[in-house]
């Protein structure tokens, strides 16, 4: 904890020191929603956040529009890439790769390209890219690079990784909006979204916010039951089984 | 219409799922057969994690053995002598099987264990089925009865012999309890009530008399289920009580009508259509591992579910 704690604080005494050097503008997001219940009907889910950069009266004159990336980070868990191999006529998995903490969501927004925002060098400083968000793996573990980028290609089709640079529509200059789409199967649990503001290709504002995916009343009593009190749950499903059984039996009885 | 598993932890079409289940049940009803073999296969095609798939449908067969279980034992059609020992062979099986489950699923096996042994236990039941009909409909005049006849000979050789009244048996417990764990252990490792085994082993290697087969291997079939659902839920947390509610439903009328609808066939032909449906669903598992994948990578969540 204590470990975590120290960048934690030297980041804050950054932030706070940069923020009276350069930082005038000031940035508050609002969420339509902070909690998403997953409930039966639950194919997904989109979540409208209302940006504002504010101005004082004070802060310096910028000459061009305001940009905006948003980094929205789904709760970080381990997960396991396997690569099928030849093994006679077969195809088995073969070589695998864990990745003990990475997103189990990540979704990359802005409003446009992010290059044309910001520079590749603190592009890569941002993790503004999904890809990005993999690089200290690949520093650590060289031998992971293919494997990230499977796990990458695998989530942006399932829908869980991606970026997209027209998300964010500015409505005024100071005033935006955006949707954060959920797939159907998306993980349960906290999301920490990051937002910054950039005028003429520098960061002028920052905050962070978040939101919880859980699911909702019923399938929550019964997700935990299972896991809780499984021996209660199993007696219930079989409860369940028997009179069903004997139900239909009663209605379908041929004697 | 959509409805979201939340144990599965995934949305579902209702009507895909739902369809299938009585599509299953009516396969299973005609032939009488669980179905399981069938049904659990489908669930993991459609995306279902195999784990939540084979608890789900163990719940699902016990619900259809009960409807099947009742109807024989209001006919006395159950030797439950017979019964009780294929029933603790069963349990014993079925304690195994989930043990072996929850080891490999620990190991991250599960999945390629489940596919492979669907394939060996489909692949072998399934080839036997096409080949034993298929040899009554190409020399109609080998009698496999007078062939099968002695063979029971080593069933009564062997100790604890036991008296089955019912059946009007003398032979031996120990095969019948190997059996019963065998299809124990397999039943609660791949979803799959196992009668499409146990009947004809009854049948043709204990020569059981036809009569009381069907209604003991329900009754079997129908206690072995019940404990795999209790320890798959009580271990392993996989069972999925809105799937297994769907299933149920679609599964038990299903059946109903498949048991009502004739087709007039003779028997080898309908043991040649069983056979070809087992042997399908096995071919059908070997075309995953044979063909090559559009995808070499797999990605798997090795945190807690979800």
């Amino acid at each position: 904890m204590k470990a975590q704690l120290t960048p934690l604080a030297l980041a804050l005494l950054f932030f706070f020191c940069h923020a009276q050097i350069a930082w005038a503008e000031k940035l508050t997001v609002a969420f339509s929603s902070d909690h998403i219940a997953i409930g039966s009907d639950f194919t997904g889910a989109e979540l409208t956040v209302f940006g504002g950069i504010e101005r004082a009266a004070e802060d310096p004159k910028r000459n061009g529009p305001y940009d905006a990336i948003m980094i929205v980070r789904g709760p970080q868990g381990s997960v396991a890439v396997r690569e099928k191999k030849p093994v006679g006529p077969f195809w088995l998995n073969g070589a695998q790769h864990r990745f003990q903490s990475v997103p189990s969501f990540l979704s990359i927004l802005s409003d446009r390209p992010v290059e044309e925002i910001i520079d590749q060098k603190s592009k890569a400083q941002l993790s503004a890219s999904v890809e990005a968000q993999f690089a200290a793996h690949e520093a650590t573990e060289p031998e992971s690079g293919n494997f990230a980028a499977a796990l990458i290609r695998i989530r942006r089709a399932q829908g869980l990784y991606g970026d997209d640079p027209d998300a964010i529509f500015f409505l005024s200059s100071t005033l935006f909006r955006t949707t954060i789409r959920l797939p159907g199967a998306a993980p349960l649990g906290h999301y920490e979204v990051e937002v910054k503001a950039f005028a003429e290709g520098e960061e002028i504002a920052a905050t962070k916010t978040d939101f919880w995916v859980n699911r909702s009343g019923f399938e929550h009593v019964l997700a935990t039951a299972a896991r809780q009190h499984g021996v209660a749950y199993g007696l219930a499903v079989i409860a369940m089984a028997l009179g069903f059984g004997s139900i239909a039996s009663m209605i379908f009885r041929r004697d | 219409m959509q409805i979201y598993l939340p144990i599965a932890g995934l949305p579902v079409d209702v009507f895909t799922v739902l369809g299938l289940s009585v599509a299953v049940g009516f396969i299973s009803g005609l032939f009488g057969v669980g179905g399981g073999f069938l049904m659990t296969p489908l669930l993991i095609f459609l995306g279902i994690p195999p784990a939540v798939a084979v608890a789900s449908v163990s719940s699902q067969i016990a619900a259809s053995s009960v409807t099947g279980a009742l109807a024989y034992w209001r006919r006395r059609a159950v030797d439950f002598k017979l019964g009780t020992i294929l029933t603790l062979g069963g349990i014993v099986g079925a304690v195994l099987g989930v043990v072996f489950f929850n080891a490999m699923q620990r190991q991250g096996h599960l999945d390629a264990v489940i596919v492979f042994s669907y394939i060996a236990l489909l692949g072998s039941i399934g080839g036997l089925m096409l080949f034993e009909s298929l040899k009554a409909i190409c020399f109609p005049s080998t009698k496999t009865e007078a062939a099968t006849r002695d063979r029971h000979g080593w069933a009564k050789s062997l100790p604890f012999k036991m008296q089955f009244h019912h059946s009007g048996l003398e032979i031996s417990t120990i095969p019948l309890f190997l059996l019963a764990v065998f299809i124990g252990f397999f039943g609660a490792l791949l979803g799959v009530g196992g009668g499409f085994i146990l009947v004809p082993a009854l049948i043709y290697i204990f020569r059981v008399p036809t009569a009381v087969v069907v209604g003991t291997s329900l009754v079997q079939q129908l206690i072995t289920m019940v404990i795999a659902t209790l320890l798959h839920a009580a271990t392993n947390h996989s069972v999925d009580i809105l799937l297994s509610l769907i299933l149920m439903l679609g599964a038990t009328f299903g059946a109903q009508f498949g048991a009502r609808a004739h087709i007039g066939i003779r028997p080898e032909y309908f043991r040649l259509l069983l056979g070809l449906l087992v042997f399908g669903v096995a071919l059908r598992f070997a075309a995953d591992i044979l063909i090559p994948p559009r995808d070499t990578f797999s990605a798997t969540r090795t945190d807690v579910a979800r």
